[in-house]
């Protein structure tokens, strides 16, 4: 394969790797809290040192 | 329940289990696929349809019991024992489950280590995770608990499929679904495993998806980690232990791709078995949805576009016209005993696809009752309390509503999907990005995603806009698991930080997936407490307080477990808790309106046969509640035994 070739592929692997962080970091900002408010609450109970959230499960 | 009984239930599931699978199993080595994870689906397919099938017959003859069905096993055993071609199909299983492990074993030893380690994990912390969801909790998803395990309850205690008098129109729906969860209560007599009944077509989904991978011609791990990142889908997740029936579509639409992917493909010998064995296990599987869930039609657009362009647009007629040619040829080349027994699977398909929607022609004049049908503004079919439309406005609400939860930022996702899609972590964070590059790169993939594309708008065009209705399309986040494996077949092993980035990140996306489903996002900590200290056998439904009215709980406390329960709801209120966990109660209906006076109500009750009247705060009338609550303070006719639970006065 010929090097111009070679970096066709990588090129675009490259790049949906930098738009999936891009989009990881996207659906994080609005999902993360949501998505660990459960561990959270898990580990409320078993630190119960652990500040409340307003608006936890 | 004693040891003694339930060893003796279990025994009963044990044998008609053995007997399904022996079924499917002589029936699987009628279709042969020439493909491993096709054969796989082969099984999947056959043996749910054949369990759904033995449970539906069985229910209309009114042999819905442990004993008749363990005789009718054991009875179907001895005969498979006593044919000679049977039995000898039969001692095959330990040759193939042999060679079934070998491709198991090839597939495992094709993934890189890292990958076998992360799956070994995710299988390990999602049979954990299955198995405490239906060992902890009862169902609570709002439409399991109006009508679909409303259906299960009423034919595990009546011990035959039939329509009973009830508000909720629903139960009139296809209910291939409910049949198959009824496999899970009426040997047990007992809700404590119905959740299972979703998970049969989740490993069919992921199957399916591995499958179609495959045919797009992507490697073992590719293939799998597809598969991995679809059954990761945190939708998914929720609805298969959530006891609906979406999951089911969702896998037979992604089996109907699979077998249609490869039919469409070039790859494939020309084994003219082969192609009949696709033809007709795509025949099953379509009907099977047809008679679960009725947006599978809607879907098919698309499932047939996707068929039509994937060999090329100018070369699909020839293309097909050659593979049914070779089907044709396949069927030809067949004894005549593997013709009649195919034709007699073809004719349980049928049977299952249609029986549902011709019943309800024949009781009540309209096939697709309670709905009445209307394209744009033209009433299709007349009949039916409920409209399904088919318009170009419904399309615009949903798709807006699409918009509004795409990227799932508003809120957890719960089973319902209320304020989200579900679509999880993997589908946004990496499948995204993967589907605008297969798109670009591949020729090949473009028609699949035209083709869930399609699917998609035109189930937007007929669902209701309603909050809960991105539950639908729990089969579309697929496309992306698919782009992905597409896209790792093209990602460069150097410089190494590119295949170590994006493991890294497939590990992150699917652990983070499977984070947000452990508990719905709707069931707190004190709430599993409370399930899990009482027995396994005590779970009820009604006890759960999600969205449980304190009534139900007080029925089950207080109500009478072994008398006929009276109750009044509206046609979207709860059934099911009050039949109880173990289906012991007996329930009648009783129509009365806020209109009724109490001694109108009385009559009612009295005609009936029951002095019990259960009505509950937001699934009864107000009406009617302020009624009976009225008659009870007058202290005449009625009294209050407890919350909601109404009983006529002995000494009226």
């Amino acid at each position: 394969m010929s090097s111009m070739q070679e970096a066709r592929p990588r090129a675009g692997a490259a790049l949906v790797l930098l738009a999936s962080l891009i989009a990881l970091a996207w659906y994080g900002q609005g999902q993360l809290l949501h998505s660990l408010a459960f561990l959270y609450q898990v580990a409320q109970a078993m630190f119960p040192g652990l500040p409340v959230t307003p608006g936890g499960p | 329940m004693s040891a003694l009984e339930l060893a003796l239930r279990v025994g009963a599931w044990s044998i008609c289990t053995v007997f399904v699978l022996a079924m499917a199993y002589l029936f699987h080595r009628q279709l042969p696929m020439g493909r491993p994870a096709l054969s796989a689906i082969s099984l999947m397919v056959l043996s749910i349809f054949l369990t759904t099938l033995f449970l539906f017959l069985a229910g209309l003859l009114g042999l819905l019991r442990p004993g008749p069905l363990a005789a009718i096993g054991a009875g179907g055993l001895a005969l498979m024992a006593a044919i000679p071609s049977w039995r000898a199909s039969l001692l095959q299983v330990p040759r193939d489950f042999g060679a079934l492990v070998h491709h198991l074993r090839a597939l495992w030893g094709s993934l890189p280590g890292w990958l076998r380690a992360f799956s070994a994990a995710a299988i390990l912390i999602s049979l954990l995770r299955f198995a405490f969801l239906v060992w902890a909790l009862p169902p609570f998803v709002w439409d399991s608990l109006t009508y679909h395990l409303t259906n299960v309850a009423h034919w595990t205690q009546a011990g035959k499929i039939e329509l009973f008098d009830t508000p909720i129109l629903r139960i009139y729906t296809p209910a291939n679904y409910e049949v198959l969860a009824a496999w899970f209560t009426v040997f047990l007599h007992h809700d404590a495993v119905v959740e299972a009944a979703g998970i049969p077509v989740y490993l069919l989904a992921a199957i399916a998806v591995y499958a179609g991978a495959r045919s797009l011609g992507c490697s073992r791990p590719g293939s799998w980690m597809g598969a991995m990142a679809y059954a990761s889908t945190p939708a998914l997740l929720l609805a298969t232990t959530g006891t609906k029936n979406d999951p089911h579509i969702a896998a037979y639409y992604l089996t109907s791709l699979a077998l249609l992917l490869d039919l469409a493909g070039k790859r494939r010998a020309a084994d003219p078995r082969h192609s009949l064995s696709s033809f007709i296990l795509l025949a099953v599987t379509l009907l099977l949805a047809a008679g679960t869930k009725a947006y599978i039609a809607h879907l098919l657009p698309g499932l047939a576009a996707m068929a039509l362009l994937a060999p090329g647009i100018r070369r699909a007629l020839p293309h097909w016209r050659g593979r049914l040619a070779q089907a044709a040829q396949g069927w030809r080349s067949l004894g005549a005993w593997s013709r009649r027994s195919l034709a007699l699977l073809l004719l349980g398909g049928v049977l299952l696809g249609g029986y549902w929607n011709v019943r309800n022609w024949v009781v009540t004049g309209n096939p697709f009752y309670p709905y009445g049908v209307t394209i744009g503004s033209a009433r299709v079919i007349s009949g039916g309390e409920r409209t399904a439309r088919l318009n170009l406005a419904r399309l615009a609400d949903n798709l807006e509503s699409l918009a509004d939860k795409f990227g799932d930022a508003a809120g957890p996702i719960e089973p319902d999907l209320p304020e989200t899609t579900g679509w999880g972590w993997f589908f946004y964070g990496l499948g995204l990005a993967a589907i605008l590059y297969a798109c670009l790169t591949r020729s090949g993939f473009r028609p699949l995603a035209l083709g869930f594309l399609l699917s998609l708008l035109v189930l937007m065009l007929s669902i209701r806009p309603s909050p809960f209705n991105l539950r639908y399309l729990l089969w579309f986040p697929a496309v992306a698991c698919l782009a992905y494996a597409c896209w790792l077949e093209d990602l460069p092993s150097h410089p190494r930080v590119i295949p170590v980035a994006a493991a890294a990140m497939f590990c992150a996306a699917l652990a983070l997936n499977l984070a947000t489903t452990l508990n719905y996002n709707r069931v707190s900590l004190d709430r599993f407490g409370l399930m899990l200290e009482r027995p396994l056998w005590e779970r009820q439904a009604a006890l759960l307080k999600l969205n449980m009215p304190p009534e139900y709980e007080h029925a089950i406390l207080f109500g009478p477990a072994d008398e006929l329960l009276g109750y009044n709801v509206g046609d979207n209120g709860f059934v099911y808790p009050l039949f109880r966990a173990d289906y012991r109660q007996r329930l009648i209906y009783i129509p009365v309106s806020g209109a009724d006076d109490c001694g109108s109500i009385a009559a009612h009750m009295r005609q009936h046969g029951t002095d019990y009247l259960f009505v509950a705060e937001g699934h009864t009338s107000g009406e009617v509640i302020q009624q009976v609550r009225d008659c009870a303070q007058d202290g005449g006719l009625m009294m209050e035994e407890s919350r909601g639970l109404y009983v006529i006065d002995a000494g009226s």
